[in-house]
């Protein structure tokens, strides 16, 4: 059994259901059995899709980061399709309820819009994750990030080494440049 | 197209490679820089249908792959698979190449395929590694639903080159001589085209060592340094890419001093490729 979870609060609800969570942002539909077999593929805990507008395009910032130092593992991966996951957001991704069990969510209240990135880092740290470009879902219209993060937010997630050298410089910048 | 240079029974292995392809080429191009060892002779003997280019003096591999290019653009071929003596493709390496265009995503046709370059043991070479499109990621979410690696720069060693590229982008820089001059020449070609690492397409690189240019190259370190400089003062690569490419280049010249344990000869190296890469026309 699936079942959905629009936010992080909906996600630790669906914990105790001890099967697969289908988290989707808001206005995000899934296509049925966007997944497929990939649910039955051995280990694997985390599985992340495309999510496409009403033209057809794909939603750059709801894309997973791969392990760009792990060009084999990409390699391997990518016969089957696949990428491996370095980080994901919820907007269309399968989570199995073991991972909230072990990781809990994402603590917006510390990181703000950087909170799925941290968490995905460190739940990609200790699981393993797909992402399945083949698994498609839609939305009418792509809303603008809900909050800007506050320094305090941003510095706390530069602290948590989810983000390489270059991200945490340009996240700052972009923090700093937007308070002008 | 493959560059050849005193290597005899490398090459022979690999043109008995190209040959026994499942999808066998039209046409093999050896381009002989100078050979010394019968390179020639016995290219003409055992391989009669391969056009033997042979030139007047060694150009380099840069050089090699320059001339070899225009004689296969010449001919008037679609796709130019380029490799050294030492590439040994699997023998389904240029029909998975080809299927990796077929089934490209839709849009401007991809401008370079390239295999995956191992080593005798199984391991990516360290020489040969594949720069993936990372920044462009829609267009690498669209190519690993097609089971495809968008590519940023490959290197010369089993990649197939669409004509298209070398009508738009003309051939390899030949000054380089040796090294670099196939993340340039990709690089040129990748910035605002797509071109993809087929994974089913495996070559392996017959090296000694799985060496990369910090080992074991002494004085023709040289070249990565002058090439580096003259790769960042040209146009291949955009700013930002400049300043990563910077950042590595500069790690892997420390590194070759403390593998020369920063002796006088390794340093005269480092600061002749300085002084030329800052002095020399980027053309």
């Amino acid at each position: 059994m699936t079942v959905v979870a629009r936010d992080a609060a909906g996600l630790l609800a669906a914990a105790g259901s001890g099967g697969w969570i289908l988290c989707l942002a808001d206005g995000v539909e899934a296509e049925d059995g966007a997944f497929g077999a990939w649910q039955g593929d051995s280990g694997v805990r985390v599985l992340a899709g495309l999510v496409v507008d009403a033209d057809g395009e794909i939603v750059e910032r709801w894309l997973p980061r791969g392990p760009e130092d792990d060009p084999a593992g990409v390699i391997a991966a990518a016969q089957r399709r696949t990428m491996p996951l370095r980080r994901f957001t919820l907007a269309h991704t399968l989570v199995h309820a073991d991972v909230v069990a072990r990781h809990g969510v994402p603590d917006s209240a510390a990181f703000g819009p950087h909170a799925e990135e941290v968490w995905s880092d460190r739940v990609m740290r200790a699981e393993a994750g797909l992402f399945v470009p083949g698994a498609i879902a839609h939305v009418a219209e792509v809303q603008a990030p809900a909050a800007r993060a506050s320094l305090p937010q941003t510095l706390r997630a530069a602290r948590a080494d989810a983000w390489s050298r270059g991200e945490v410089v340009r996240h700052l910048w972009s923090g700093l440049a937007a308070r002008r | 197209v493959v560059v050849t240079r005193d290597r005899r029974d490398l090459l022979a292995g690999c043109l008995e490679r190209l040959q026994g392809q499942h999808h066998p080429p039209d046409e093999i191009v050896v381009v002989d820089n100078q050979s010394s060892d019968g390179t020639a002779d016995m290219v003409r003997e055992r391989f009669p249908d391969v056009v033997l280019l042979s030139l007047a003096e060694n150009v380099g591999g840069a050089g090699g792959f320059h001339a070899g290019m225009q004689a296969a653009h010449d001919l008037g071929h679609e796709w130019l698979w380029l490799m050294d003596d030492d590439s040994f493709p699997e023998p389904d390496a240029l029909a998975a190449l080809l299927d990796g265009d077929r089934r490209a995503p839709p849009g401007d046709p991809p401008l370079v395929l390239a295999s995956q370059v191992r080593w005798k043991d199984g391991r990516l070479h360290p020489m040969n590694p594949p720069w993936f499109a990372w920044r462009r990621r829609a267009e690498m979410a669209e190519g690993i639903a097609a089971g495809l690696l968008l590519l940023r720069h490959t290197t010369f060693v089993s990649v197939l080159i669409r004509r298209a590229a070398v009508d738009r982008y003309g051939l390899p820089l030949a000054h380089y001589f040796i090294w670099t001059d196939d993340f340039e020449y990709t690089g040129r070609v990748l910035r605002e085209n797509r071109g993809y690492l087929v994974p089913e397409s495996v070559c392996l690189h017959w090296t000694p060592k799985p060496h990369s240019p910090v080992t074991g190259t002494g004085e023709r370190f040289y070249y990565f340094v002058r090439n580096s400089l003259l790769l960042m003062r040209g146009s291949s690569l955009t700013t930002i890419e400049r300043a990563h490419y910077a950042r590595m280049a500069a790690g892997m010249t420390v590194e070759f001093l403390r593998n020369n344990r920063w002796d006088a000869t390794a340093r005269r190296t480092i600061v002749r490729g300085v002084r030329d890469g800052l002095r020399d026309a980027v053309r």
